[in-house]
Protein backbone atom coordinates (compact mmCIF):
# COMPACT_ATOMS: atom_id res chain seq x y z
CA UNK A 1 0.00 0.00 0.00
CA UNK A 2 1.44 3.33 -1.03
CA UNK A 3 0.22 5.46 1.81
CA UNK A 4 1.34 8.75 0.33
CA UNK A 5 -0.58 8.10 -2.89
CA UNK A 6 -3.66 7.08 -0.95
CA UNK A 7 -3.48 10.22 1.15
CA UNK A 8 -3.16 12.33 -1.96
CA UNK A 9 -6.13 10.59 -3.59
CA UNK A 10 -8.16 11.01 -0.44
CA UNK A 11 -7.28 14.69 -0.38
CA UNK A 12 -8.59 14.88 -3.94
CA UNK A 13 -11.90 13.50 -2.70
CA UNK A 14 -11.47 9.79 -3.33
CA UNK A 15 -13.52 7.99 -0.72
CA UNK A 16 -12.18 4.66 -1.92
CA UNK A 17 -8.60 5.70 -1.18
CA UNK A 18 -9.61 6.98 2.22
CA UNK A 19 -11.41 3.74 3.02
CA UNK A 20 -8.22 1.82 2.33
CA UNK A 21 -6.52 3.96 4.94
CA UNK A 22 -9.43 3.27 7.27
CA UNK A 23 -8.88 -0.46 6.91
CA UNK A 24 -5.19 -0.03 7.66
CA UNK A 25 -5.66 2.04 10.81
CA UNK A 26 -9.01 1.05 12.23
CA UNK A 27 -7.56 -1.40 14.75
CA UNK A 28 -5.14 1.19 16.11
CA UNK A 29 -7.84 3.81 16.45
CA UNK A 30 -10.32 1.42 17.99
CA UNK A 31 -7.78 0.17 20.52
CA UNK A 32 -6.88 3.71 21.49
CA UNK A 33 -10.51 4.65 21.96
CA UNK A 34 -11.14 1.45 23.90
CA UNK A 35 -8.28 2.11 26.31
CA UNK A 36 -9.19 5.74 26.79
CA UNK A 37 -12.92 5.21 27.19
CA UNK A 38 -12.93 1.71 28.66
CA UNK A 39 -16.13 0.78 26.86
CA UNK A 40 -16.40 -1.16 23.63
CA UNK A 41 -19.54 0.43 22.27
CA UNK A 42 -18.46 3.96 22.97
CA UNK A 43 -15.04 3.17 21.57
CA UNK A 44 -16.61 1.98 18.32
CA UNK A 45 -18.70 5.14 18.08
CA UNK A 46 -15.70 7.33 18.77
CA UNK A 47 -13.69 5.49 16.13
CA UNK A 48 -16.41 6.03 13.54
CA UNK A 49 -16.65 9.68 14.48
CA UNK A 50 -12.91 10.01 14.20
CA UNK A 51 -12.77 8.57 10.70
CA UNK A 52 -15.64 10.78 9.59
CA UNK A 53 -13.88 13.81 10.98
CA UNK A 54 -10.60 12.70 9.42
CA UNK A 55 -12.21 12.43 5.99
CA UNK A 56 -13.73 15.87 6.28
CA UNK A 57 -10.44 17.36 7.36
CA UNK A 58 -8.02 15.27 5.33
CA UNK A 59 -6.93 18.39 3.47
CA UNK A 60 -5.52 19.81 6.69
CA UNK A 61 -3.06 16.93 6.91
CA UNK A 62 0.28 18.43 5.97
CA UNK A 63 2.49 15.36 6.01
CA UNK A 64 4.29 13.61 8.82
CA UNK A 65 2.90 10.60 10.62
CA UNK A 66 -0.61 9.79 9.45
CA UNK A 67 -1.03 7.44 12.37
CA UNK A 68 -0.29 10.24 14.83
CA UNK A 69 -2.69 12.53 12.98
CA UNK A 70 -5.45 9.91 13.03
CA UNK A 71 -4.80 9.16 16.68
CA UNK A 72 -5.30 12.83 17.40
CA UNK A 73 -8.72 12.71 15.74
CA UNK A 74 -9.73 9.69 17.78
CA UNK A 75 -8.44 11.27 20.97
CA UNK A 76 -10.55 14.33 20.22
CA UNK A 77 -13.55 12.09 19.60
CA UNK A 78 -12.91 10.45 22.97
CA UNK A 79 -12.73 13.84 24.66
CA UNK A 80 -16.05 14.76 23.08
CA UNK A 81 -17.57 11.52 24.28
CA UNK A 82 -16.27 12.04 27.81
CA UNK A 83 -17.59 15.59 27.83
CA UNK A 84 -21.01 14.29 26.87
CA UNK A 85 -20.71 11.60 29.50
CA UNK A 86 -19.74 14.18 32.09
CA UNK A 87 -23.18 15.73 31.90
CA UNK A 88 -24.51 12.60 33.54
CA UNK A 89 -23.71 11.95 37.17
CA UNK A 90 -20.83 9.49 37.47
CA UNK A 91 -18.57 8.18 40.18
CA UNK A 92 -15.64 10.55 40.52
CA UNK A 93 -12.35 9.07 39.40
CA UNK A 94 -10.54 10.51 42.36
CA UNK A 95 -12.64 10.61 45.47
CA UNK A 96 -12.17 13.17 48.17
CA UNK A 97 -11.15 12.57 51.75
CA UNK A 98 -13.18 13.68 54.74
CA UNK A 99 -11.26 16.95 54.61
CA UNK A 100 -12.46 17.42 51.04
CA UNK A 101 -8.99 16.88 49.64
CA UNK A 102 -8.40 14.82 46.55
CA UNK A 103 -7.02 11.36 47.23
CA UNK A 104 -3.66 11.24 45.55
CA UNK A 105 -3.00 7.57 46.08
CA UNK A 106 -4.79 5.17 43.77
CA UNK A 107 -5.05 2.68 46.63
CA UNK A 108 -8.72 3.56 46.96
CA UNK A 109 -9.18 1.56 43.81
CA UNK A 110 -8.79 -1.66 45.75
CA UNK A 111 -12.45 -1.74 46.53
CA UNK A 112 -12.83 -3.28 49.99
CA UNK A 113 -16.38 -4.23 49.12
CA UNK A 114 -15.18 -6.56 46.40
CA UNK A 115 -15.76 -10.17 47.26
CA UNK A 116 -13.07 -12.78 46.63
CA UNK A 117 -15.12 -14.03 43.72
CA UNK A 118 -15.21 -10.56 42.21
CA UNK A 119 -11.53 -10.19 42.76
CA UNK A 120 -10.97 -13.49 41.07
CA UNK A 121 -12.94 -12.18 38.12
CA UNK A 122 -10.92 -9.02 38.04
CA UNK A 123 -7.60 -10.74 38.25
CA UNK A 124 -7.09 -10.91 34.56
CA UNK A 125 -4.33 -8.64 33.58
CA UNK A 126 -6.33 -6.81 30.98
CA UNK A 127 -9.17 -5.99 33.32
CA UNK A 128 -6.79 -4.90 36.02
CA UNK A 129 -4.86 -2.63 33.70
CA UNK A 130 -7.99 -1.20 32.15
CA UNK A 131 -9.33 -0.59 35.63
CA UNK A 132 -6.18 1.33 36.54
CA UNK A 133 -6.18 3.19 33.25
CA UNK A 134 -9.71 4.36 33.88
CA UNK A 135 -8.58 5.70 37.23
CA UNK A 136 -5.98 7.96 35.67
CA UNK A 137 -6.80 11.57 34.90
CA UNK A 138 -7.69 11.90 31.24
CA UNK A 139 -4.57 13.78 30.20
CA UNK A 140 -2.38 11.11 31.79
CA UNK A 141 -4.41 8.32 30.30
CA UNK A 142 -4.19 9.58 26.75
CA UNK A 143 -0.44 10.06 26.96
CA UNK A 144 0.18 6.60 28.34
CA UNK A 145 -2.13 5.00 25.78
CA UNK A 146 -0.49 6.75 22.86
CA UNK A 147 3.07 6.18 24.02
CA UNK A 148 2.96 2.76 25.64
CA UNK A 149 0.11 1.04 23.84
CA UNK A 150 0.26 2.65 20.40
CA UNK A 151 4.02 3.03 20.49
CA UNK A 152 4.23 6.68 19.49
CA UNK A 153 7.46 8.41 20.35
CA UNK A 154 7.47 11.58 22.43
CA UNK A 155 7.37 13.96 19.52
CA UNK A 156 4.52 12.07 17.83
CA UNK A 157 2.57 11.96 21.06
CA UNK A 158 3.21 15.67 21.53
CA UNK A 159 1.95 16.34 18.02
CA UNK A 160 -1.08 14.12 18.51
CA UNK A 161 -2.05 15.79 21.77
CA UNK A 162 -0.84 19.26 20.79
CA UNK A 163 1.13 19.51 24.00
CA UNK A 164 4.74 20.51 24.61
CA UNK A 165 7.31 17.74 24.66
CA UNK A 166 8.17 18.44 28.29
CA UNK A 167 4.53 18.05 29.31
CA UNK A 168 4.34 14.73 27.52
CA UNK A 169 7.46 13.43 29.27
CA UNK A 170 6.27 14.56 32.66
CA UNK A 171 2.75 13.16 32.25
CA UNK A 172 4.03 9.87 30.94
CA UNK A 173 6.39 9.39 33.89
CA UNK A 174 3.71 10.23 36.42
CA UNK A 175 1.13 8.11 34.66
CA UNK A 176 3.42 5.09 34.69
CA UNK A 177 4.16 5.54 38.34
CA UNK A 178 0.51 5.82 39.26
CA UNK A 179 -0.36 2.85 37.13
CA UNK A 180 2.31 0.81 38.83
CA UNK A 181 0.95 1.79 42.23
CA UNK A 182 -2.57 0.91 41.17
CA UNK A 183 -1.53 -2.42 39.72
CA UNK A 184 0.21 -3.23 42.98
CA UNK A 185 -3.26 -3.73 44.45
CA UNK A 186 -3.92 -6.52 42.01
CA UNK A 187 -0.42 -7.90 41.99
CA UNK A 188 -0.93 -10.91 44.17
CA UNK A 189 -4.21 -11.74 42.53
CA UNK A 190 -2.68 -12.09 39.13
CA UNK A 191 -2.00 -15.61 37.95
CA UNK A 192 1.66 -16.48 37.70
CA UNK A 193 1.47 -16.60 33.92
CA UNK A 194 0.20 -13.04 33.89
CA UNK A 195 2.82 -11.67 36.24
CA UNK A 196 5.00 -9.06 34.74
CA UNK A 197 8.00 -10.44 33.05
CA UNK A 198 11.30 -8.81 33.64
CA UNK A 199 12.59 -7.30 30.52
CA UNK A 200 15.85 -8.66 29.28
CA UNK A 201 17.00 -5.23 28.36
CA UNK B 1 19.14 5.81 53.10
CA UNK B 2 18.45 7.98 50.07
CA UNK B 3 15.21 9.90 49.93
CA UNK B 4 12.58 8.79 47.41
CA UNK B 5 13.19 10.15 43.90
CA UNK B 6 11.90 13.58 43.00
CA UNK B 7 9.47 14.24 40.15
CA UNK B 8 12.36 15.41 38.02
CA UNK B 9 14.24 12.16 38.65
CA UNK B 10 11.16 10.11 37.88
CA UNK B 11 10.81 11.94 34.61
CA UNK B 12 14.45 11.27 33.78
CA UNK B 13 14.04 7.61 34.63
CA UNK B 14 11.03 7.39 32.36
CA UNK B 15 12.98 9.00 29.54
CA UNK B 16 15.86 6.64 30.17
CA UNK B 17 13.43 3.77 29.85
CA UNK B 18 12.36 5.05 26.45
CA UNK B 19 15.94 5.68 25.41
CA UNK B 20 15.17 9.32 24.81
CA UNK B 21 17.63 10.81 27.27
CA UNK B 22 20.77 12.49 25.96
CA UNK B 23 23.77 10.17 26.10
CA UNK B 24 25.69 12.01 28.80
CA UNK B 25 22.62 12.30 31.04
CA UNK B 26 21.83 8.65 30.47
CA UNK B 27 25.35 7.62 31.47
CA UNK B 28 25.18 9.64 34.66
CA UNK B 29 21.77 8.24 35.55
CA UNK B 30 22.85 4.67 34.95
CA UNK B 31 25.76 5.16 37.29
CA UNK B 32 23.40 6.47 39.95
CA UNK B 33 21.09 3.52 39.44
CA UNK B 34 23.95 1.25 40.41
CA UNK B 35 24.50 3.12 43.62
CA UNK B 36 21.00 4.16 44.74
CA UNK B 37 18.48 1.39 45.46
CA UNK B 38 15.57 3.84 45.80
CA UNK B 39 16.22 5.12 42.33
CA UNK B 40 16.64 1.61 41.07
CA UNK B 41 13.30 0.60 42.56
CA UNK B 42 11.50 3.54 40.95
CA UNK B 43 13.07 2.63 37.64
CA UNK B 44 11.85 -0.96 37.99
CA UNK B 45 8.34 0.23 38.79
CA UNK B 46 8.23 2.39 35.71
CA UNK B 47 9.50 -0.46 33.60
CA UNK B 48 6.92 -2.84 35.01
CA UNK B 49 4.12 -0.42 34.33
CA UNK B 50 5.25 0.00 30.77
CA UNK B 51 5.56 -3.75 30.37
CA UNK B 52 2.05 -4.22 31.72
CA UNK B 53 0.66 -1.76 29.21
CA UNK B 54 2.54 -3.37 26.37
CA UNK B 55 1.21 -6.76 27.35
CA UNK B 56 -2.37 -5.64 26.77
CA UNK B 57 -3.81 -7.64 23.92
CA UNK B 58 -4.53 -5.62 20.81
CA UNK B 59 -8.22 -5.90 20.11
CA UNK B 60 -9.49 -6.15 16.59
CA UNK B 61 -12.02 -3.61 15.50
CA UNK B 62 -15.50 -5.09 16.00
CA UNK B 63 -16.51 -4.03 12.50
CA UNK B 64 -15.21 -2.15 9.52
CA UNK B 65 -15.33 1.58 9.90
CA UNK B 66 -15.21 2.36 6.20
CA UNK B 67 -17.35 5.30 5.22
CA UNK B 68 -20.26 5.08 2.84
CA UNK B 69 -20.91 7.91 0.39
CA UNK B 70 -23.93 9.04 2.35
CA UNK B 71 -22.00 8.99 5.63
CA UNK B 72 -19.20 11.00 4.14
CA UNK B 73 -21.63 13.34 2.43
CA UNK B 74 -20.01 12.70 -0.94
CA UNK B 75 -22.20 13.74 -3.87
CA UNK B 76 -21.69 13.79 -7.57
CA UNK B 77 -20.30 17.08 -8.83
CA UNK B 78 -23.03 19.51 -9.77
CA UNK B 79 -23.47 19.77 -13.55
CA UNK B 80 -22.57 23.19 -14.89
CA UNK B 81 -26.03 23.90 -16.27
CA UNK B 82 -27.86 22.65 -13.19
CA UNK B 83 -27.98 26.00 -11.34
CA UNK B 84 -29.30 27.75 -14.45
CA UNK B 85 -32.20 25.34 -14.73
CA UNK B 86 -32.74 25.31 -11.01
CA UNK B 87 -32.95 29.07 -10.72
CA UNK B 88 -34.96 29.31 -13.91
CA UNK B 89 -37.52 26.89 -12.54
CA UNK B 90 -37.66 28.75 -9.25
CA UNK B 91 -38.11 32.12 -10.97
CA UNK B 92 -40.75 30.76 -13.28
CA UNK B 93 -42.60 29.16 -10.38
CA UNK B 94 -42.50 32.42 -8.48
CA UNK B 95 -43.93 34.28 -11.46
CA UNK B 96 -46.60 31.66 -11.84
CA UNK B 97 -47.66 31.97 -8.23
CA UNK B 98 -47.52 35.76 -8.38
CA UNK B 99 -49.71 35.89 -11.45
CA UNK B 100 -52.36 33.83 -9.74
CA UNK B 101 -52.00 35.81 -6.55
CA UNK B 102 -52.22 39.12 -8.37
CA UNK B 103 -55.28 37.97 -10.24
CA UNK B 104 -56.97 36.84 -7.06
CA UNK B 105 -56.02 40.01 -5.24
CA UNK B 106 -57.17 42.32 -7.96
CA UNK B 107 -60.31 40.28 -8.38
CA UNK B 108 -61.16 40.63 -4.70
CA UNK B 109 -60.39 44.33 -4.62
CA UNK B 110 -62.43 45.03 -7.66
CA UNK B 111 -65.22 42.77 -6.48
CA UNK B 112 -65.34 44.56 -3.14
CA UNK B 113 -65.25 47.99 -4.69
CA UNK B 114 -67.65 47.24 -7.49
CA UNK B 115 -70.86 47.13 -5.48
CA UNK B 116 -71.22 50.89 -5.04
CA UNK B 117 -70.19 51.32 -8.60
CA UNK B 118 -72.82 48.97 -9.84
CA UNK B 119 -74.55 51.81 -11.52
CA UNK B 120 -71.60 52.29 -13.79
CA UNK B 121 -71.36 48.59 -14.53
CA UNK B 122 -72.66 48.89 -18.05
CA UNK B 123 -69.42 50.65 -18.90
CA UNK B 124 -67.60 47.32 -18.52
CA UNK B 125 -70.32 45.22 -19.91
CA UNK B 126 -69.05 44.64 -23.43
CA UNK B 127 -65.72 43.27 -22.24
CA UNK B 128 -67.31 41.35 -19.44
CA UNK B 129 -69.72 39.78 -21.80
CA UNK B 130 -66.85 37.97 -23.47
CA UNK B 131 -66.03 36.25 -20.23
CA UNK B 132 -69.62 35.35 -19.49
CA UNK B 133 -70.62 32.18 -21.25
CA UNK B 134 -74.32 32.46 -20.60
CA UNK B 135 -76.39 33.72 -23.38
CA UNK B 136 -79.06 35.15 -21.12
CA UNK B 137 -76.65 37.45 -19.41
CA UNK B 138 -75.31 38.63 -22.72
CA UNK B 139 -78.80 39.45 -23.82
CA UNK B 140 -79.40 41.28 -20.59
CA UNK B 141 -76.32 43.38 -21.05
CA UNK B 142 -76.50 44.05 -24.73
CA UNK B 143 -79.05 46.89 -24.58
CA UNK B 144 -77.18 48.65 -21.84
CA UNK B 145 -73.94 48.67 -23.75
CA UNK B 146 -75.60 49.69 -26.92
CA UNK B 147 -76.98 52.82 -25.31
CA UNK B 148 -73.68 53.89 -23.91
CA UNK B 149 -71.20 56.14 -25.55
CA UNK B 150 -68.08 54.50 -27.05
CA UNK B 151 -65.76 53.04 -24.47
CA UNK B 152 -62.76 55.01 -23.37
CA UNK B 153 -59.38 53.46 -24.24
CA UNK B 154 -58.59 52.61 -20.61
CA UNK B 155 -61.78 50.73 -20.22
CA UNK B 156 -61.04 48.66 -23.30
CA UNK B 157 -57.64 47.78 -22.00
CA UNK B 158 -58.93 46.94 -18.55
CA UNK B 159 -58.28 43.31 -17.56
CA UNK B 160 -61.06 40.91 -18.17
CA UNK B 161 -61.34 39.66 -14.56
CA UNK B 162 -62.02 43.14 -13.23
CA UNK B 163 -64.61 43.69 -15.85
CA UNK B 164 -66.06 40.32 -15.04
CA UNK B 165 -66.40 41.29 -11.42
CA UNK B 166 -68.13 44.46 -12.30
CA UNK B 167 -70.45 42.49 -14.43
CA UNK B 168 -71.15 40.13 -11.56
CA UNK B 169 -71.89 43.06 -9.38
CA UNK B 170 -74.16 44.43 -12.01
CA UNK B 171 -75.87 41.18 -12.77
CA UNK B 172 -78.32 41.21 -9.81
CA UNK B 173 -79.41 44.67 -10.80
CA UNK B 174 -80.00 43.41 -14.24
CA UNK B 175 -81.71 40.44 -12.68
CA UNK B 176 -84.16 42.79 -11.01
CA UNK B 177 -85.36 43.83 -14.38
CA UNK B 178 -87.89 41.79 -16.17
CA UNK B 179 -85.68 40.14 -18.72
CA UNK B 180 -83.03 38.82 -16.37
CA UNK B 181 -82.58 35.06 -16.85
CA UNK B 182 -81.55 32.33 -14.44
CA UNK B 183 -78.01 32.40 -15.81
CA UNK B 184 -77.60 35.96 -14.65
CA UNK B 185 -78.59 34.91 -11.15
CA UNK B 186 -76.06 32.12 -11.28
CA UNK B 187 -73.38 34.56 -12.36
CA UNK B 188 -73.91 36.48 -9.14
CA UNK B 189 -73.06 33.49 -6.96
CA UNK B 190 -69.79 33.53 -5.00
CA UNK B 191 -68.34 30.57 -6.90
CA UNK B 192 -68.51 32.28 -10.19
CA UNK B 193 -66.97 35.41 -8.69
CA UNK B 194 -63.40 34.08 -8.88
CA UNK B 195 -61.52 35.87 -11.66
CA UNK B 196 -59.87 34.11 -14.52
CA UNK B 197 -56.04 33.92 -14.46
CA UNK B 198 -53.99 35.74 -17.08
CA UNK B 199 -53.60 33.97 -20.37
CA UNK B 200 -49.87 33.40 -19.89
CA UNK B 201 -50.28 31.67 -16.51
CA UNK B 202 -50.55 28.14 -17.96
CA UNK B 203 -47.45 28.81 -20.00
CA UNK B 204 -45.59 29.81 -16.89
CA UNK B 205 -46.73 26.65 -15.15
CA UNK B 206 -45.57 24.55 -18.07
CA UNK B 207 -42.25 26.35 -18.21
CA UNK B 208 -41.71 25.74 -14.50
CA UNK B 209 -42.34 22.04 -14.89
CA UNK B 210 -40.08 21.85 -17.92
CA UNK B 211 -37.16 23.61 -16.24
CA UNK B 212 -37.54 21.55 -13.08
CA UNK B 213 -37.57 18.35 -15.12
CA UNK B 214 -34.42 19.42 -16.97
CA UNK B 215 -32.65 20.21 -13.68
CA UNK B 216 -33.66 16.86 -12.23
CA UNK B 217 -32.52 15.00 -15.37
CA UNK B 218 -29.14 16.72 -15.28
CA UNK B 219 -28.63 15.83 -11.62
CA UNK B 220 -29.76 12.25 -12.18
CA UNK B 221 -27.40 11.81 -15.11
CA UNK B 222 -24.47 13.21 -13.09
CA UNK B 223 -25.25 10.89 -10.17
CA UNK B 224 -25.43 7.89 -12.51
CA UNK B 225 -22.08 8.73 -14.08
CA UNK B 226 -20.57 9.23 -10.65
CA UNK B 227 -21.80 5.84 -9.46
CA UNK B 228 -20.49 4.12 -12.59
CA UNK B 229 -17.07 5.75 -12.18
CA UNK B 230 -16.90 4.59 -8.58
Amino acid sequence: MNETALIQDAQNGSLEAFNRLVLAYQDALYNTALRVLGDEERAADATQEAFLSAFRNINTFRGGSLKAWLLRTVTNACYDDLRRQKRRPTTPLEPHTDDDEEMESPRWLADPSMTPAEKAEADELEHAIQHCLNALPLEFRTVVVLADIQGLDYSEAAAALRSPLGTIKSRLARARLRLRECLQEFWELLPAAFRLQKETK
Amino acid sequence: MNPSPSSREIEQLSSLLDASLPVNEATRLRARLEREPELRQAYEQLREARQALRSLPARRAPRNFILSRSMAGVRAPTPRLFPAFQWGAAFSAALFVLSWGWTALMGNLTFGASAPLAASAPQAAPLAAEALPTEGAMQALAPASAEETPQPEAARLAPAPAATDMLFAAAPEQGNSADSGPSAKAAGSPLSASPAPPAFAPWLGGLTLLLAACAWALRWQAERKFRQRK
